[in-house]
């Protein structure tokens, strides 16, 4: 039996079912084999870091690339990358930014714009969804899969559903995130009031979110009051609220 | 207007689709294009979990280090989805790892389960690497110190996965076994350094 055979067909994931048994038997029977093996298992080892170290720092170079040819807005969704390589486009884009500040400066704060840099949709942390509950075709499930997976219009569905016949906290909340999420901020406000009344869980987030909301639908004194009420609270996203406060003020 | 469009299509048409054995490959033009073209995918997905921005870039490079660990290691051996999928399955499991360790905004019941295609495409995928021991450490170092032969030659039998006919091709050697020579010679020679320096 060609012991460095075997090695080699090991690191080359090449070993057959019959070679791979071997190849146990001599690890647990032959301590220069197993001695072998550690030491080239380890320097496999080292060898990955080093080269996980290297495309480390490349991607870190990219990524500077990309924030110097980017405006930061857009290095940061970074979603229209290739529109920007195009010169053609990209004059025409720095033309409609120059028009975009001139409107900005004279129309005074863009509230559309504070909503979606601060938009963030509220992850699922309460209904757990496991690999191989497929099974399991609940209400509650169906609408946290629909939430996850930004089906927005049949989350907005199930959670109105679910609301109907076993009404809390939670769903109103997450309903509200659909529909914020489905561009429907009128519908979220009153939800997440109906939240921020109950006096729950979820008030922090509810003022944060209605906070949000408010601005997308041009009222800024609700805005500015749901803040206010979000700093002094303390719980969620207070270094956040104070830094919106000020841009809306 | 419309010419630009054509233009941007046409463009779009010409830029091939990236194989894995392109990034098998790994060239420098390739990974660039392979980040560039997920980046803004990626952030958008991650932006709706409560990480910061920098932190999510962050995460998307080390999913970009682990997606790329795990073709190197044979475990994606054909591309049955879109390089993206795989990076936000990774991406995924790295940020509710993040989020457990910050203990952000998760007061409640906080499951890491998933959902989605692109869990179970990474399902066999290695995340995580046990602590390095000394002896790594003591490799490494006496690895960054053997001629630049031995290490490309080590490195692509160990990390890239190349097999001794590939790496002849790869690197101009006139033989196989002139490779398999080398590839003992280059083990011997570290072997050497490291009881060198220990004893």
């Amino acid at each position: 039996m060609d012991k460095e055979l075997l090695l080699y067909n090991y690191f080359s994931n090449q070993l057959s079912k019959e070679e791979g048994q071997q190849f146990n038997e001599l690890l647990k029977t032959d301590a220069d084999f197993k001695a072998q093996f550690d030491f080239e298992s380890d320097l496999k080892r080292a060898i990955k870091m080093g080269e996980n170290e290297e495309l480390k720092a490349k991607l870190v170079g990219f990524e500077d690339e990309v924030r110097t040819t980017l405006p930061m807005t857009d290095a940061v969704t970074g979603s229209r990358k290739r529109w920007f390589r195009n010169w053609s486009i990209a004059a025409s884009i720095v033309i409609l930014m120059g028009l975009g500040w001139l409107v900005y400066n004279t129309m005074g704060t863009n509230y559309d714009d504070l909503y979606a840099s601060n938009f963030e949709q509220y992850p699922n942390t309460v209904y757990a969804i496991t690999r191989g509950d497929e099974g399991d075709s609940s209400l509650e499930r169906r609408a946290f899969v629909a939430y996850e997976t930004d089906e927005n219009k049949k989350a907005i569905e199930l959670f109105e559903e679910l609301k109907a016949t076993e009404a809390s906290e939670n769903v109103t909340f997450f309903l509200a995130q659909s529909y914020l999420k489905n561009q429907q901020p009128k519908e979220a406000i009153v939800l997440l009031e109906e939240v921020i009344q109950g006096k729950g869980e979820f008030v922090p987030q509810a003022l944060w979110y209605s906070a949000l909301a408010y601005l997308k639908t041009d009222q800024k004194e609700n805005a500015v009051k749901a803040l206010n009420t979000l700093i002094a609270d303390g719980r969620f996203k207070k270094e956040g609220a104070s830094i919106l406060l000020d841009k809306v003020e | 207007m419309l010419t630009f469009f054509i233009l941007q299509h046409e463009m779009k048409e010409k830029q091939a689709e990236i194989t894995l054995n392109d990034l098998k490959q790994g060239s420098d033009r390739v990974l660039k294009r392979v980040y560039e073209e997920n980046r803004g995918k990626f952030l958008n997905f991650a932006r709706r979990y409560n990480l910061s921005d920098e932190e999510n870039i962050d995460v998307y490079q080390d999913a970009y280090i682990i997606f790329y660990d795990n073709i190197m290691s044979g475990k994606v051996e054909s591309f049955t989805s879109s390089i993206s999928t795989y990076l936000f399955g990774i991406g995924k499991y790295l940020i509710f790892d993040r989020m457990k360790k910050n203990k952000k905004q998760v007061s409640f019941q906080f499951d890491l389960s998933l959902v989605g295609k692109e869990d179970e495409l990474v399902s066999t995928f290695e995340m995580e690497e046990p602590a390095l021991t000394p002896e790594h450490k003591l490799l490494r170092k006496h690895f960054s110190a053997l001629g630049k032969q031995c290490q490309e030659l080590l490195t692509l039998f160990y990390y890239r996965g190349f097999t001794i006919q590939e790496i002849m091709a790869h690197a101009d050697y006139n033989s196989e076994n002139v490779v398999k020579a080398s590839k003992s010679r280059c083990l011997k020679s570290l072997r050497d350094k490291i009881q060198t320096n220990t004893y």
